[in-house]
């Protein structure tokens, strides 16, 4: 069994603000971006990096949210531009 | 002769210099001063933070202004409100005219791989600013790392083709939204405690900023930092955007 940490609302905060902060950038990029490849690449360096100081996870969640968030951002910027 | 003298000179101050470091080194020793108050007051894990965002909140608020008029000075000069156009006209005036439709930029390779590092770089920009209070970073450094990438992109594919589009109004209500942020923040210190950029903690018995276990001392020093680095973030840009304008500057002499 995979031990994700503890999820709470304590400890995803930072990584929603990562979102927002990603969702901000995602919108500015007009270029179409590979989903699957910037996720898998994301969790890969996400995994290397670690997760910050007191927040136990296994990977840097707030670096995968962020990314996240700058994709979604990215596919709204694509539907609004049609 | 005067070689052989400077050689000289050179080699004995980076003696001296060299010999004071280490004598320095040897008998560095921690005296209990300042950071005493800094160790004894917990305030969050990172010190440097503490003392940026907590105990010397106003200095870092002036820092972010002396960006806002770095800005202000570079489009001045540069942008659209051309103050003294005689300087330009004497580096730009003398160039052959570039026809930029006919500049094909860097090849395939550069452009292929430019755009997933600036994404990548840009992502860890953001997660540079989120851990800034726990770990080595902060607005300042991943506000840079973003404007780096913006960068990056714009080297490859020049500031026509560029496929992050950081235009004017984002700009603008980044580094707007970033400064008012940082004021409001410290103008709910003053409601609370009747000092500006106090550091609360909790707010109606909730943590200002939720986080785990050890940290809840953060207050809003998190959100500062967020604020700081989109403030840098829009100022690097904006610079950027600025001296990579050539045929905006060129096209404002003319006129």
């Amino acid at each position: 069994m995979i031990n994700y940490g503890l999820i709470t609302i304590n400890t995803m905060f930072l990584s929603l603000v990562g979102m927002l902060v990603g969702f901000l950038l995602g919108i500015t990029i007009n270029t179409k971006l590979n989903i699957w490849f910037y996720l898998i690449v994301g969790v890969f360096i996400a995994y290397m990096l670690g997760s910050l100081p007191y927040y136990n996870f296994p990977m840097s969640y707030s670096f995968i949210l962020s990314l996240v968030g700058l994709l979604f951002g990215n596919i709204i910027n694509k539907v609004f531009k049609k | 002769m005067s070689y052989i003298n400077r050689e000289i000179a050179v080699s004995l101050s980076f003696m001296f210099f060299g010999a004071a470091i280490l004598y320095s080194v040897y008998n560095i020793n921690v005296v209990e001063g300042v950071n005493a108050i800094y160790t004894h007051s917990y305030i969050i894990p990172n010190f440097v933070t503490a003392v940026l965002f907590d105990w010397r909140g106003f200095d870092t608020l002036g820092e972010c202004l002396i960006l806002i008029n770095s800005v202000l000075v570079t489009g001045m000069v540069f942008g659209r409100g051309l103050f003294n156009s005689e300087f330009l006209k004497e580096v730009y005036g003398n160039q052959k005219k570039l026809n930029i439709d006919e500049i094909e930029g860097f090849t395939p390779i550069i452009k292929v791989l430019a755009i997933p590092m600036s994404i990548i770089l840009m992502i860890l920009g953001v997660y540079v600013i989120l851990g800034g209070h726990i770990t080595p970073g902060g607005g300042f450094q991943g506000g840079s790392l973003i404007a780096a990438s913006y960068i990056l992109a714009i080297v490859s594919f020049g500031i026509r083709n560029c496929p992050i589009n950081f235009n004017h109004k984002f700009l603008e209500t980044l580094e707007s939204f970033g400064a008012l942020i940082f004021l409001i923040l410290g103008l709910t210190g003053i409601a609370v405690s009747g000092y500006y950029l106090l550091n609360i903690h909790s707010l109606f018995g909730m943590n200002v900023f939720p986080s785990p276990t050890g940290l809840e001392n953060a207050g809003i020093i998190p959100y500062l930092n967020t604020a700081v680095g989109l403030k840098v973030l829009a100022g690097l840009s904006t610079i950027t955007t600025l001296l990579s304008s050539e045929r905006v500057i060129v096209k404002n002499i003319s006129d």
